[in-house]
């Protein structure tokens, strides 16, 4: 240390620490203000890419969540839907095991039966948000032809077969003569082969075997849908069209005992296929809404963790600030004193 | 000793008084310069009869080569400072709770983008989806045009401040020249030549921020400057010539021109003995390191999204080709990175702007041949596609080393890595800027302190000399009253 000091370095010893004190205060003050630091990018320097890359994990956990929302609408409408089917398939069974296999109730049944084809084509045919929800990927579509729309292809092969196995339509008179042997054999060889894999997808369905799938973290994919073409449903299909549409209120009691005792089993069979179903839809609800929750809770996680890289202790910057207060004042009142401290106001 | 020797040692006095009172005015005058001033005293060599008059000046040469070294280490930080400075506007407000739009970091960008992608996953039959997810790609590929934009403008800017300050450069080498020539002549007249040494120095003290140098200075008042490389700058009187060859237009894939100092290069990769502080030093670090590790990166990150978003041939064995993400005229995956980040664009098959269909990018064929096309069934519902485009963006990829952030890492990994890097250099240069600035004005001070001028010391020397100079014109007084005496008792004498 030289006992020598110049006047120069005296002043600017003081203008100098002055300007660092000023800008020192005024990236605190920032700092105050928004409780992060002043320049977050300096202040993380290698971990500010950290910071970013748990940003874009919380956002992109939170895309998933809402697109998840979607999905968890449309499998709501889905067990819904096989709800009611499960429901009106009960009722013709109840139905058709209440008369026992005598026609006085057949045209109820018969009814009953028009009925349910037709709840089950709209509600197949179902649309949530403009995606037709029986599809599977093939959205765009109602999936299943109607069958009591004019020259619907389902309706007319149905009819061909009939004529060509009886020799008659299903609203002749003729119909009274069709034994319980023949409506077996019809039933169990060219009916039901109308509703093989093969022919429902070219008659009755045009839904995409391929269901659509839900994203439920960033690497787990699980199918949230359920297919139009799944065997249930042509099971369902066939039951009902069975008994709508094979003049069921005109058979005598043989054919009718046998076609409704196809039908009762077909629906028995159907029932809890809906029922495993909708259990396997309500265990694909409840995981989508338990990875909600758990990407909720992650995202609690890297908010927090953002926070740590991010924040900065408000008490810190604000005793930070007073301080360089004081100091910036003692500056000014130094460098005052200063002034006066010359030999030429002596003299 | 006679009355009248008495009277000249009083005069010489006085004339000693008052060469000593102009140099402390010279030195009061010199006390508030901006620029550098030292402290002159003044030897008087007073035989009776005669007196020798020597001006000198205060100094300290290892000081001064501290400040010299301080001046150039500060002067390169700063300008790699303002360039990283420059750089970060490629990047944004990072912080979480930012307005959209302001995070413009090629990082936050592709998270926004995948996050449209994602959204448009989970229904795919929703066109608006689809659009929302082309516009974020648009945004992404902007984001990267207008990063590497900047990154070329850098270089631009800091090609033209290397031009000016190889301008500059010469310019005070010429001074130097002529200042020189002043001191040595002055020397071996054996005039006053401080105020010219004090010149010279200020000279030296610009050139130093400009380029590192050391300096020698010889007995006859000669120098001989080399660069911190130890290129001569000027030596023997003359300066030698410092020449640069401006760029007008910089491409990511333009190199640029070295500085040739005495026809060594001292910039760039090829120079074997490289200047390694200075305003120079700095400029030319930012144009071919800095900026071009930067390009690099941006280069990687896009050439890695052509890639992930690439289509295969569906139906036979042709080989891959650019889907969303190409560049204009790109008809087969690229081979090399190297200024793709400013050509990236989106494909016109896409983009709605350009009558283009947003669906394509759920169904594939964006590159415009239906054998590419991954939804053959044409399904509202298909998802595959787009799950197999997200998996991609997750998936490690192959980087080039030139970005210096490693070679292996996922898109979105990688372009965090980036925005870590820039902030590294970032928060490295400023710590160095904050430890430079403060060895300069130590250094600064302790020359100040040094050489410089105390206002109070001058002002108590002329204080002395006031005293000394009223007792010399007293002594004047009396001598004259002992000669009027003498002369009056002489009339008397004779009368």
């Amino acid at each position: 240390m030289s006992a020598y000091i110049s006047t120069q370095s005296i002043a600017s010893l003081l203008r100098q620490s002055v300007l660092r004190l000023q800008s020192d205060l005024a990236s605190t003050e920032k700092e105050l203000a928004t409780g992060k630091h002043a320049d977050i990018g300096l202040a993380l320097a290698g971990r500010a890419g950290d910071s970013l890359s748990l940003q874009g994990e919380t956002s992109r956990l939170q895309a998933i969540i809402t697109a998840n929302q979607t999905v968890s609408t449309r499998l709501a409408a889905t067990a819904n839907i096989l709800g009611r089917l499960q429901e009106s398939a009960q009722e013709l069974l109840d139905g058709i095991l209440q008369g026992d296999g005598s026609p006085l109730n057949a045209s109820t049944i018969q009814k009953l039966g028009e009925t349910n084809l037709k709840e089950l084509i709209s509600s197949l045919n179902t649309s949530v948000q403009g995606e037709h929800i029986f599809g599977g990927t093939n959205t765009a579509a109602p999936p299943i032809t109607d069958y009591y729309a004019p020259a619907a292809a389902n309706k007319a092969a149905i009819d061909s077969a009939f004529l060509s196995a009886f020799g008659f339509m299903q609203n002749s008179e003729l119909v009274a003569d069709i034994s319980g042997e023949g409506m077996k054999t019809f039933l169990d060889t060219q009916f039901s082969s109308l509703f093989d894999d093969l022919s429902w997808t070219t008659l009755w369905s045009s839904a995409s075997s391929e269901m659509l799938t839900s994203r439920i973290s960033k690497h787990e994919i699980i199918p949230a849908s359920v297919s139009a073409n799944l065997p249930v449903f042509q099971r369902l299909a066939e039951a009902y069209t069975m008994v709508a549409s094979l003049g069921t209120d005109a058979l005598n009691a043989d054919a009718y005992r046998t076609l409704t005792l196809k039908a009762a089993n077909l629906l028995k069979s159907a029932i809890s296929s809906l029922i495993d179903v909708q259990a396997n839809t309500g265990l694909v609800q409840s995981r989508i809404n338990k990875a909600a929750t758990d990407m909720s809770l992650q995202i609690n996680i890297l908010s927090m963790h953002i926070g740590d890289l991010e924040n900065v202790n408000p008490y810190e910057a604000a005793t930070r600030v007073a301080s360089l207060q004081t100091q910036i004042q003692i500056s000014y009142s130094l460098t005052s004193q200063l002034q006066h401290l010359s030999l030429v106001e002596f003299l | 000793m006679s009355l009248s020797s008495a009277a000249r040692i009083a005069q010489s006095s006085l004339n000693a008084v008052t060469a000593e009172t102009s140099v402390h005015s010279r030195n009061i005058s010199g006390a508030s310069s901006t620029t550098f001033f030292s402290r002159k005293t003044i030897n008087v060599l007073a035989a009776p009869g005669s007196q020798v008059l020597t001006v000198t000046r205060a100094t300290n040469l290892a000081v001064f080569d501290n400040l010299l070294r301080a001046a150039s280490a500060k002067a390169r930080e700063e300008a790699v400072a303002s360039g990283l400075d420059m750089l970060n506007q490629t990047i944004g407000d990072i912080s979480s709770t930012t307005e959209a739009g302001t995070n413009t970091s090629p990082a936050a960008l592709l998270s926004n983008f995948t996050n449209a992608l994602q959204l448009y996953e989970s229904s795919p039959s929703n066109p608006p989806l689809a659009s929302a997810a082309i516009e974020a790609a648009r945004s992404l590929t902007q984001g990267l045009n207008s990063a590497s934009t900047i990154v070329s403008e850098l270089r631009q800017h800091a090609d033209s401040e290397i031009a000016a300050s190889v301008q500059k450069i010469n310019a005070l080498l010429a001074q130097v020249q002529t200042v020189t020539r002043e001191i040595v002549s002055g020397i071996g007249a054996g005039a006053d030549v401080t105020d010219a040494q004090d010149r010279r120095d200020n000279i030296l003290i610009q050139l130093a921020q400009e380029i590192g140098i050391t300096a020698t200075t010889g007995v006859n008042g000669s120098i001989t400057i080399y660069t911190d490389g130890g290129v001569t700058l000027f030596q023997g009187g003359t300066a030698r010539a410092v020449t640069f060859q401006p760029v007008s237009t910089y491409t990511p894939a333009t190199a640029g021109e070295a500085v040739i100092v005495d026809g060594i290069p001292v910039t760039g990769p090829l120079a074997a003995m490289p200047c390694e502080s200075g305003r120079l030093a700095g400029l030319s670090a930012l144009r071919d390191h800095f900026a071009t590790v930067y390009q690099a990166q941006l280069d990687g990150i896009a050439r890695a999204l052509i890639e992930s978003f690439a289509e295969s041939d569906q139906l036979g064995t042709a080989p891959n080709l650019p889907g969303l993400f190409t560049a204009a005229d790109m008809n087969s995956l690229p081979t090399s990175s190297t200024g793709l980040a400013q050509q990236l664009q989106i494909n016109s098959n896409a983009d709605p702007q350009r009558s283009g269909n947003p669906l394509l990018l759920r169904d594939g064929g964006i590159c415009g041949n239906p054998n590419y096309t991954y939804n053959q069934t044409g399904d509202a519902g298909y998802q595959g596609r787009l799950s197999e485009l997200l998996e991609k963006l997750s998936s490690t990829q192959t980087f080039h080393p030139a970005g210096e952030i490693g070679t292996n890492a996922s898109l979105s990994g990688y372009a965090s890595q980036s925005v870590s890097w820039l902030q590294a250099q970032r928060s490295n240069t400023a710590s160095q800027q904050a430890y430079q600035n403060a060895l300069h004005s130590t250094a600064s001070a302790a020359l100040s302190n040094e050489t410089g001028v105390n206002l109070d010391t001058e002002m108590s020397k002329m204080l002395d000399l006031e005293r000394s100079y009223s007792a010399t014109a007293k002594l004047i007084a009396t001598i004259d009253g002992m000669f009027a005496t003498l002369l009056a008792s002489l009339e008397r004498a004779s009368a």
